[in-house]
């Protein structure tokens, strides 16, 4: 692998590894908060329907706007999926397993990092993929708003 | 790595010890553009959940970390990269604001 990187950034003492928020010393407590607000968060959104619980915060855009943005729904959704009913999960949002995925991975990350360990990179889809799944989510969110 | 000097665990490639400042060995052919994150999980996150209009250019930039590496520009993988972080928190935050907002609201509701 050749190295691109100015000479400006090496005099000043940057390393690409360096800018891209590096390791930081394992924090086991961290690991724990992380596991421990995952489960108090499905047990919240298992108990109670975000349907009808007042408590949820709510969608900034649609407070703002009216209209339905592409997450919406998906507490609700997820609500569904773990009391077993995928149908009336992706009816409330379609893209809850892009939400799911995106979500899993980013919790992944956090305990990596936590842990000690190196950050993840992302994951590595082709530039050409990001490009559809952001058309996806934006035709997405144009047609559930016209019915 | 371990720092010679102090002991000190670094990021494999940081320059010098964030402990004692002891220069480091640096891994041969520099620092490796696969570890150049592109925050494209969090970018759907915070599109989806928190607010679109600033998670769509976090999205962008995720996309073009991937592009640019792959064009050999690594320079331009790593500023896009920083963007997409950038844009990740511009939507965090801009998002948890209108929530605060709300609830301020509500508060202030309930009050009178």
């Amino acid at each position: 692998v050749t190295s691109a990187v100015s000479p400006a950034a090496v005099a000043e003492g940057r390393s690409p590894a360096a800018m891209t928020e590096g390791r930081s010393p394992a924090a086991p407590w961290r690991a724990a908060a992380l596991c421990s607000g995952l489960a108090v968060a499905l047990a919240v959104v298992f108990l109670f329907n975000p349907a009808t619980a007042a408590f949820y915060p709510p969608c900034p855009f649609r407070l703002l706007t009216g209209l339905l943005c592409p997450g919406c729904g998906a507490t609700r959704a997820v609500h569904q999926l773990l009391h077993g009913r995928v149908g009336a999960a992706l009816a409330l949002n379609p893209l809850l397993p892009l939400y799911l995925a995106a979500l899993g991975w980013v919790f992944l990350a956090q305990l990596r990092l936590a842990l000690g360990r190196p950050p993840l990179a992302g994951p590595r889809l082709a530039a050409g993929w990001i490009w559809a799944l952001l058309a996806l989510v934006l035709a997405f969110w144009v047609v559930r708003n016209l019915h | 790595m371990y720092c010679t000097q102090c002991g000190t665990r670094n990021d494999d490639g940081a320059p010098r010890c964030g402990n004692c400042g002891e220069p480091l060995p640096q891994p041969a052919g520099g620092p490796w553009p696969e570890s150049i994150r592109n925050y494209l999980a969090e970018a759907i996150v915070v599109t989806l959940c928190c607010c679109v209009p600033f998670g769509i250019p976090a999205i962008v930039f995720a996309a073009q970390v991937g592009s640019k590496l792959a064009a050999g520009d690594v320079e331009g993988a790593l500023v896009s990269s920083r963007r997409a972080r950038t844009w990740c928190w511009v939507a965090l935050v801009g998002g948890g604001l209108v929530c605060l907002f709300y609830v301020v609201l509500g508060l202030l509701g309930t009050l009178k």
